[in-house]
């Protein structure tokens, strides 16, 4: 006598239609197997998932809610940024040089240690700061705010007087502590120096042209 | 459906008028919130992609239960459950617009659960259910002793689930408990239905042996 096939014998346990089946009145093993299958199924179709507590549903909503936010602030932040990194570029340079502006109307005493902090952290506030802190310091020519350099701290704070603070700042989210005034105070007499031609150069005010 | 209240942040990301983005337009032209219980799933996928966020939390309220309750049979206790549930409805907002369409938003969140579930559990090493996490009577209760025996024979199937082989212990969790067609099943799992059957037919064996081997 032929068996069930698995594919007859599937069908048989879920469809509860062992008892008009033919192969089965004449088949006690086939029959044994289908009647302990459907007990194995029924077992499992009682035994539920306990019910969590009634606040638990609000509050894995309440949680996935949160997360999708975060994920979704990520997101526009990151295009955003990819948005905006060729405006931004330019931008830094001018920020730097409102910034460094600022530096000369204080005065040596106001501008701080040149070497509190090692340039690469100052390399954080801006690409502009970041590129002045990559310049090789050792092949620069010494140059102090107030000092033999005066031209071109007259030059920075002329060009800074044709923009607004506020709006660059809120453009490069530059108002915070941290920001890329920070990063320029901290750059040694080298690296100011070096900044100091780039922004010539950028200006259109420099040697090179 | 489930409907228990949930927390909507009103968040609305503007859209490109004339873009010709069908999703950016029905957003736009996005009914107010207490109607999106009224919208289907495909509708609300494509609000929440035109930036009307609280569209997936309609979506979420509609299917957290059914995706609690899988991964709940896939790792037996309240707390992996939750997690993976949170888990599945991030993964799948940010798979949002790679969703096509093909298969129902329920089919979809099963995969993504499915696929979470699998690469949690080990078959080898099913995690005990917690007892305090068991849905047990109170003494007073007066067939308490039946409910109790009831609840200690879920535990039992609970566990003996949980020592299936992965493949097996979904099929069996999507085909039983969620009663999906075999079709779907293979879909979600990204098999054949030859395959799901197989997988079906040797749960079964399988679970009919290791309740056996648990009777006292």
């Amino acid at each position: 006598m032929r068996h069930l096939s698995r594919d007859q014998w599937l069908a048989l346990v879920e469809s509860g239609e062992a008892a008009s089946n033919a192969h089965l009145r004449e088949c006690p093993r086939c029959r044994a197997e289908v009647e302990q299958a459907r007990a194995t199924l029924g077992g499992l179709r009682q035994a539920g998932v306990p019910e969590p507590s009634p606040l638990f549903w609000d509050q894995l909503s309440a949680r996935i809610t949160a997360g999708v936010a975060e994920a979704a602030d990520h997101a526009r932040a990151r295009s955003r940024g990819r948005a905006g990194w060729p405006v931004l570029a330019p931008l830094a340079l001018v920020v730097v040089a409102l910034v460094l502006a600022v530096a000369v109307n204080r005065g040596p005493g106001a501008a701080g240690p040149a070497t509190s902090r090692p340039a690469a952290v100052a390399a954080e506030a801006s690409g502009a700061a970041a590129f002045a802190a990559q310049a090789p310091a050792p092949e620069l020519p010494a140059a102090t705010i107030g000092g033999a350099d005066e031209g071109t701290w007259a030059l920075l704070d002329d060009l800074a007087g044709d923009f607004d603070v506020d709006t660059l700042s809120e453009s490069l989210g530059t108002s915070e502590s941290a920001g890329a005034d920070v990063g320029v105070y901290e750059l040694n007499a080298g690296e100011r120096a070096r900044l100091a031609e780039l922004l010539k150069t950028e200006t259109g005010r420099g040697p090179g042209l | 459906m489930d409907g228990a209240g949930t927390i909507c942040i009103g968040t609305r990301w503007p859209a490109r008028p004339g873009s010709g983005d069908r999703r950016e337009e029905v957003a736009m032209a996005a009914a107010p919130a207490e109607s999106l219980e009224t919208l289907d799933d495909r509708a609300l996928v494509d609000l929440c992609l035109g930036g009307r966020r609280e569209a997936f939390d309609e979506i979420v309220v509609r299917h957290r239960r059914a995706v609690y309750r899988v991964c709940h049979r896939f790792v037996g206790n309240h707390a992996d459950a939750s997690d993976l549930t949170q888990d599945t409805f991030l993964r799948a907002f940010r798979g949002l617009d790679r969703f096509r369409g093909e298969a129902s938003v329920g089919t979809w969140l099963y995969r993504i659960a499915v696929n979470l579930c699998l690469n949690k559990v080990s078959a080898k090493v099913p995690r005990a259910e917690p007892v305090e996490e068991r849905e047990l009577p109170a003494s007073g209760e007066p067939d308490a002793m039946s409910r109790l025996m009831e609840s200690e024979r879920a535990a039992r199937v609970r566990a003996a689930v949980a020592q299936l082989p992965k493949m097996q212990r979904a099929t069996l969790v999507l085909r039983v408990y969620e009663e999906l067609p075999h079709q779907e099943i293979a879909r979600v799992l990204g098999s054949s239905v030859g395959a799901v059957k197989a997988n079906f037919f040797h749960a079964l064996r399988n679970l009919k042996r290791l309740l056996e081997g648990d009777e006292p």
